[in-house]
């Protein structure tokens, strides 16, 4: 029930990100949904992997502007989550960095699969250009580095030896 | 993270599944240049090919249909025409049978028919040939009852008629002469024509066109439409077919069976009636040296 409450989570999480970097006018933000996929497909599990970059990919794809095609990016994560799924299933992957070069590959992968998708539906080639998916990929991996070494600190320890400090230096 | 044993066929499964609706999906929501959706443009596809395989199967069934239509008539006339062969092969065997009786009957008879009533002998006293004109002399005249219009037969074949008679000897114009002429068939066409001497002791056949099936050895028989000569007298073979001038005409000389001069004896028949010369009744001659008309194609 955790995993789940820390999946929706992540989802709203990428939501608010996304919208707020759309706000904001970046230039270049990181594939912000791609993170739950990855999240999901811990352990080798790709029908959740797989559901989970399809609810992630629909989300994205309704905040696109007009012309909206929902089920491009869901069509990409869903396939993303496939083999990051299956990744994991194989390999033992525990590095920061190893996982963040994985999430890069991904989001360029993902930009590759759109590009690919919009050719064979519109039938021209609508390519981003290389340097933005370079930073693109290259955010992505680095939200994933920092966030896989927040997520490995002793948080909870640490804050409850603070309170216990606190209060012994008070009483 | 720990790897975990998974259902890859479940997976996959799920996996084409998902791949497959969102592929579904975007072609009802994507929009070529030309305006069609890749569903629209992939439903048109699927309808033309739809089509033109119901027509092809159409088109085939029409076709198979006139087919077997066709053959069913073809059977038919095929039957038709087998049940007619057959008749007319039973018919054939029975004419052969018919005459092949008729010759052992008349061989049994005496070997020849007998001739018209009124027919005589003679013999050929002499052969004139002055010029263009050829004739013979006979050693009956009127008064063994010849008269002018008598046919004189040969052994095997015409030889003339009688031109002028005396008390006891009578003039024979022979076919080799000028003025001598015949209307006569040829047998195995069956294209009548005109046989006349040529002056130089021959015999031509005239006015056969030079696009008609002609034989060397095709017998000439009378024809009886002259009005002078009975039908049916064998005159001779065709000796030669000659075309390919400036001629409409064949040029046909005739090699007749009988021969004036090796003929001693020869038959005089009577002339024919004033009418109805074509109505007559053929003179029978030697089976040997009739014409064969069961031969023709």
């Amino acid at each position: 029930m955790t995993f789940w409450l820390k999946l929706v989570a992540g989802l709203f999480a990428a939501l608010l990100g996304t919208i707020a970097a759309g706000g904001s006018r970046v230039p270049v933000t990181p594939d912000l949904f791609v993170l739950p996929v990855a999240f999901a497909a811990r352990g080798g599990y790709p029908i959740r992997a797989m559901l989970t970059g399809l609810a992630a990919g629909l989300l994205e794809d309704s905040l696109t502007t007009p012309p909206r095609l929902l089920g491009l990016q869901a069509f990409c994560k869903i396939l993303i989550g496939y083999l990051l799924a299956t990744i994991e299933s194989r390999v033992i992957i525990e590095r920061p960095a190893a996982i963040g070069a994985l999430l890069a590959g991904s989001a360029a992968l993902q930009s590759a699969l759109v590009a690919g998708l919009l050719w064979f539906l519109r039938g021209e080639l609508v390519a981003p250009p290389l340097p933005e998916i370079l930073l693109r990929s290259l955010s992505t991996g680095l939200l994933a580095v920092f966030l896989m070494g927040a997520s490995r600190l002793p948080w909870p320890a640490r804050l409850w030896g603070r309170r216990r400090a606190r209060l012994v230096k008070e009483g | 993270m720990s790897a975990v044993p998974v259902s890859q066929k479940r997976s996959a499964i799920t996996l084409a599944a998902l791949l497959a609706a969102c592929v579904v999906g975007l072609s009802f929501q994507a929009r070529r240049p030309t305006g069609h959706t890749v569903a629209e443009t992939l439903l048109l596809d699927l309808s033309g090919l739809g089509l033109g395989i119901v027509e092809g199967v159409r088109d085939g069934y029409r076709d198979l249909e006139g087919w077997f239509r066709t053959r069913v008539s073809l059977q038919q006339e095929n039957s038709r025409l087998k049940s007619e062969l057959e008749r007319l092969s039973a018919e054939l065997w029975r004419l052969r049978d018919a005459e092949e009786e008729k010759r052992k009957v008349l061989e049994k008879l005496g070997g020849t028919p007998p001739l018209p009533s009124g027919t005589q002998t003679a013999r050929l006293l002499s052969l004139e040939n002055v010029g263009p004109f050829h004739s013979a002399l006979l050693d009956r005249g009127s008064s063994s009852g010849l008269r002018d219009g008598c046919i004189v037969l040969g052994m095997n074949g015409l030889v003339g008629r009688v031109v002028s008679t005396g008390t006891t000897t009578s003039r024979v114009q022979l076919l080799s002469d000028r003025m001598a002429a015949a209307g006569v068939v040829l047998t195995r066409s069956g294209r009548t024509a005109v046989a006349r001497g040529d002056g130089s002791g021959r015999i031509v056949v005239l006015y056969v066109p030079a696009i008609a099936d002609v034989v060397p050895g095709e017998p000439v028989i009378t024809s009886g439409t002259d009005g002078v000569y009975p039908k049916d007298i064998p005159l001779g073979t065709i000796e030669a077919v000659r075309g390919g001038g400036p001629s409409i005409f064949l040029d046909l000389p005739v090699r007749p069976y009988s021969d004036p001069q090796r003929e001693s004896l020869v038959f005089v028949l009577p002339p024919l009636p004033a009418s109805g010369a074509a109505e007559t009744a053929p003179v029978p001659l030697s089976p040997a040296k009739a014409p064969d008309k069961t031969r023709r194609p």
